[in-house]
């Protein structure tokens, strides 16, 4: 078994050296980074550079007492659950409007206003919308020209987050749309031709027609909002550093401003918390997927 | 037939697709025309988009960043996001070949799985013991760009898309044409080479262009293993420069444009390209 192996790898040596930097990005900076990041949760914040202090489950063990830590989770759960279907129906209702047919000149160029901020680097947008959204920006002096009075958006904490997700829609919503977009140029047209006939309205073949040949789409573009709104990082380190009053402290944020401090084991114990809560979603959701497709 | 559509719903269409492009575009205009403003002009008239009064001073405050000349950030910007990309391409093209032809070797398929659960891990999270793996290695320190430029070829960031785009490439490369060069006795080398590399041009070009629009806006990698300014580009003195108190309003603006006008001119050149392989990447992933 193992002189077969050891044939098998001389053989074909010269693909282990093809492999070689594709293996070192993976394992190197990739699995083992992952795999010290969960054994630095069981030592002692500051000592990982110098020395080593094991702590066994501590780090764990004061996070379940540390309220910031409940209260992180659950805003990164609320903004991931109101996020997620808000960016779907968007891209939804934006590729939809990118097919309809009347269109005739300008599609191009529309698809291209709406995909250009996924390719724009994510620290210019926050940085631009944060600007438009201060209590003396461009957002406020639009509410008091149309006599509403203005907010402060980014200093009152229900408004923070809601920042936070029109400029992440801003963002990503492009890519949903495109995705949504190949696919519907995929649907046979016949179908439709076909509905016509038999008398079905417009919304009738939306509704049986596109929705169901979209459901490859819609599984895949969830899987992504999910996991890309329970990671939520760059907004809340440019425009909001968390607050106000933890308001937008995303558990990604809050490990990050335990690592600022230094503090490396309470930092990679929520860090490999959020790493399981996502597999855990994940799964969840591609089960639940293929389970509705059968 | 399908009724044609009528002229209201025509005119509601464009409509509502006009006001959402401005939004979508409204970032870009704020940002060109405020590094024309002073800062007085853009606190006082936020909602304006042209200057009442074409100023510089953005544009000359951004020429000497903490003692550094513009060009050094830039510089910095180009040595990181070609340096990301270089690697990303050599390795996931040469890696998804070698998948692709023998998979059952030995470790093959655990690497490949490795990168698949690499992807999971949130990138900002996996930071923390790159900075350490980093230092361990010797690749930390005042102008070394190493510990950046592999930690952002990574499947964390940059790597994701390229990986999909080639290996779905091979799964369109036909049996019979590998067959042929073994058939004449080629070395693996000589059958990448002679047999694939000159139909690999078009996946080449895509992952190359999404890699360098994905590596050019990177800024936390670059901020976490930066000792210094020295290996800082343009994107983590934006940061930089947003976390002092009081922010220089046309200053952030003439810098955000340094920073988006190149992602933006090689995307509008090469849009159709970028759009179909970045859909491919994510359908196939």
């Amino acid at each position: 078994m193992i002189i077969t192996k050891l044939k098998l790898v001389r053989k074909y040596w010269l693909l282990y050296i093809f492999i070689s930097i594709f293996a070192g990005i993976s394992v190197v900076f990739g699995i083992y980074p992952m795999i010290s990041s969960i054994y630095y949760s069981f030592f002692k914040g500051s000592t990982i550079l110098t020395s080593r202090d094991f702590i066994g489950l501590s780090n764990y063990l004061s996070l379940i007492h540390d309220e910031y830590f409940w209260k992180s989770f659950r805003i990164t759960v609320i903004f991931t659950t109101i996020s997620v279907p808000v960016n779907i129906v968007a891209a939804l209702l934006l590729s939809a409007l990118l097919n309809y047919r009347g269109i005739k000149f300008g599609r191009v160029f529309f698809k291209l206003a709406i995909f250009i901020p996924y390719i724009t680097p994510d620290v210019v947008g926050a940085v631009v919308w944060k600007q438009v959204f201060n209590t003396n920006g461009a957002m406020n002096s639009l509410l008091t020209i149309i006599r509403l009075s203005p907010i402060n958006w980014l200093t009152s904490p229900g408004s923070a987050i809601g920042v936070l997700a029109f400029v992440e829609l801003w963002k990503h919503v492009g890519l949903y749309t495109i995705i949504f977009l190949t696919n519907y140029q995929l649907i046979d047209k016949t179908l439709y031709e076909a509905a016509t006939i038999d008398g079905a309205s417009t919304f009738q073949a939306y509704r049986f027609i596109t929705i169901p040949s979209l459901r490859p789409a819609l599984t895949l573009n969830g899987t992504y909002a999910i996991i890309q709104f329970l990671k939520t990082f760059t907004v809340a380190r440019i425009i909001t550093f968390g607050g106000p009053n933890y308001s937008t402290n995303f558990l990604s944020y809050y490990a990050y401003s335990k690592y600022e401090r230094m503090n490396f084991g309470s930092a990679t114990a929520i860090a490999t918390f959020l790493f399981f809560f996502i597999l855990l979603v994940t799964f969840a959701g591609k089960s639940l997927a293929t389970r509705r497709e059968r | 037939m399908r009724k044609e559509p009528k002229m209201l719903g025509i005119i509601l269409v464009y409509g509502i697709l006009c006001i959402i492009s401005f939004i979508m575009v409204y970032p870009f205009l704020w940002m060109i025309f405020s590094s024309f403003k002073s800062n007085f002009d853009i606190i006082n008239n936020p909602l304006s988009i042209l200057p009442k009064e074409w100023s510089l001073d953005g544009w000359k405050k951004i020429m000497i960043l903490s003692g550094n000349p513009l060009s050094h950030y830039f510089l910095n910007s180009i040595i990181i996001s070609f340096g990301t990309t270089f690697v990303v391409v050599l390795a996931t093209s040469v890696g998804s070949f070698a998948l692709y032809r023998k998979k059952d070797l030995p470790l093959f398929r655990l690497i490949e799985s490795f990168f698949s659960i690499s992807l999971m891990y949130p990138a900002v999270l996996l930071l923390i013991p790159l900075y350490v793996l980093v230092i361990k290695m010797g690749l930390y320190g005042s102008g070394n760009f190493w510990g950046i430029i592999f930690a952002s070829s990574t499947g964390a960031w940059g790597a994701a898309l390229p990986f999909f785009l080639f290996r779905q490439f091979f799964q369109t490369v036909p049996y019979e044409l590998i067959e042929a060069g073994t058939i004449d006795g080629a070395s693996e080398v000589a059958i990448f080479f002679r047999l694939l590399v000159p139909i690999m041009a078009p996946v080449f070009l895509t992952s190359t262009l999404i890699s360098f629009l994905t590596s050019w806006g990177l800024w936390l990698p670059v901020v976490m293993l930066s000792q210094d300014m020295s290996t800082y580009n343009l994107a983590a003195m934006l940061v930089n420069l947003n976390s002092d108190l009081g922010v220089d309003l046309s200053m952030t603006a003439a810098l955000s444009t340094v920073i988006t006008l190149p992602v933006v001119i090689v995307f509008l050149l090469t849009q159709k390209k970028v759009m179909e392989g970045i859909v491919a990447g994510s359908v196939k992933g």
